[in-house]
């Protein structure tokens, strides 16, 4: 019998091509199937989608949270967020690739909320008060979320409650960073299990909430109040503005200060 | 411009043997090959020990039509002074058809034109048959992917069982 062997490369080629939720079904084919779509390989390849866009205003007529997601065909849409009945009674905490973090300080209890579905969830109750509470949630790595909260600073490190949404449940841990907690700004992104941190003067604290275990990442400049990290294509990517650059660097092993300045943009030019 | 006879001809030989004589500019739409030409300007026999007969010959199709497409639409530039918009689209629209109709094969032909397009770098060629493999398999399910291409299903029940509740939605029938 003729059989097609194709190799991994040339099957990545094709399978770029596909929607994303045949990659999905996909990775039931075969092992050598699931292997390649799961691989960061084919993440790299895959476009960047933005899926929402969270807008709070404080007019009068847009009191409320709004917020709009892009469509398939590229409009920016508004989202009803009326189906969720907690949504006067709590704040925003966080969102994350479609999902939205609420708190209602008053009854101490946090939802998570798909905006793209209509749904909405109430958590168990957390153990301990929250001094910084973000939602890490990545779908291209999985459909899981976890909801991390900061409980305790303590001398180099913090004491975390986690919950997951895979196994309902609360967790305590201690974590390590390597540098003061006064060095965190509240600016963290999350992919792929690692939580990123930006810390002074020029740190990413790179945290895996799978093993809870801390890297620290050395920053090609020092941060400043509009520093910001991200992902595209599957690496790591960090940005800032300083005076009128904008200044896009992508992290780069094979270089000796571990980045590549990838874009770099006089804001004058193009507001 | 050299015609014809005047051309350098190129002796390309298959896996399996046989040989095919085509210009030099049909031969130079595979980069693999212009690579070589550029590198020694004598070679004129070429053996690709990775493409057979039948697939040689079909790759050797496609690069006549494209480069004949390219050599008339020059030469109606040339002769009116400047291409006129509707022949220009019409030639590419023909050149579609022709590329869609070439395209008209079984699976394995299909992958053997992959495999060659990619070793003998024929850009155009290699983006239209992973376009059609795309088309082809992207609303199927995973049982049909393995039945087109013979694959086994090597994962365990619980393995499967685990892709699937990850997302489920995947799964639904409409696509």
């Amino acid at each position: 019998m003729k059989a097609c062997n194709l190799t991994d490369d040339l099957l990545v080629e094709i399978l770029v091509r596909l929607p994303f939720k045949s990659l999905c079904r996909f990775k039931c084919v075969s092992k050598s199937w699931c292997r390649v779509i799961s691989d960061n390989f084919l993440r790299q390849r895959l476009p960047p989608i933005v899926t929402g866009l969270f807008l709070r205003s404080e007019s009068a007529q847009f009191k409320k949270a709004r917020y709009a997601y892009t469509s398939s065909n590229g409009t920016v849409q508004d989202c009803n967020l009326n189906f969720f009945p907690f949504g006067e009674k709590s704040t925003v905490v966080h969102g994350a690739n479609g999902l939205l973090l609420y708190f209602s300080s008053a009854l101490r209890t946090y939802y998570v909320v798909n905006t793209g579905m209509k749904l909405w969830v109430s958590l168990p109750k957390a153990q301990k008060a929250a001094q910084l509470s973000m939602l890490a949630f990545d779908p291209y790595s999985s459909t899981d979320y976890r909801v991390v909260c900061f409980t305790a600073w303590r001398a180099q490190g913090a004491e975390l409650e986690i919950y997951s949404s895979e196994t309902g449940k609360w967790d305590q841990h201690e974590v390590k960073f390597g540098v003061e907690p006064d060095a965190l700004s509240s600016r963290m992104h999350y992919f792929n299990s690692l939580l990123y941190i930006i810390a002074n003067p020029n740190m990413i604290v790179a945290v895996n909430l799978k093993k809870i275990s801390c890297n620290l990442i050395r920053l090609p400049e020092k941060i400043n109040s509009l520093s910001h990290v991200g992902h595209c294509q599957g690496r790591l990517h960090y940005a800032h503005i300083d005076g009128n650059k904008l200044k896009i660097w992508m992290i780069n092993y094979l270089n000796r200060s571990g980045w590549e300045l990838k874009h770099e943009i006089n804001l004058r030019e193009i507001i | 411009m050299a015609r014809s006879s005047t051309e350098n001809m190129i002796t390309l030989m298959s896996s399996d043997g046989e040989e095919f004589m085509v210009t030099e500019k049909v031969a130079r739409e595979c980069t693999t090959i212009r690579n070589m030409l550029e590198d020694d300007c004598v070679i004129t026999n070429i053996p690709l020990p990775n493409v057979t007969s039948d697939i040689l010959s079909m790759v050797i199709e496609y690069c006549m039509e494209h480069v004949a497409a390219a050599e008339k639409a020059a030469a109606e530039t040339a002769e009116k002074g400047s291409s006129s918009a509707p022949a220009a689209a019409k030639a590419n629209k023909d050149l579609e058809e022709w590329d869609k109709a070439f395209m008209n094969v079984d699976v394995y032909t299909l992958c053997d034109l992959i495999l060659a397009a990619n070793y003998l770098n024929v850009s155009g060629l290699l983006d239209l048959t992973i376009q059609t493999a795309a088309n082809l398999i992207k609303g199927k399910s995973p049982e049909q992917i393995r039945k087109t291409f013979h694959i086994q299903n090597d994962l365990s029940l619980e393995e499967e069982e685990k892709i699937r509740s990850q997302t489920p939605w995947a799964f639904e029938k409409s696509e």
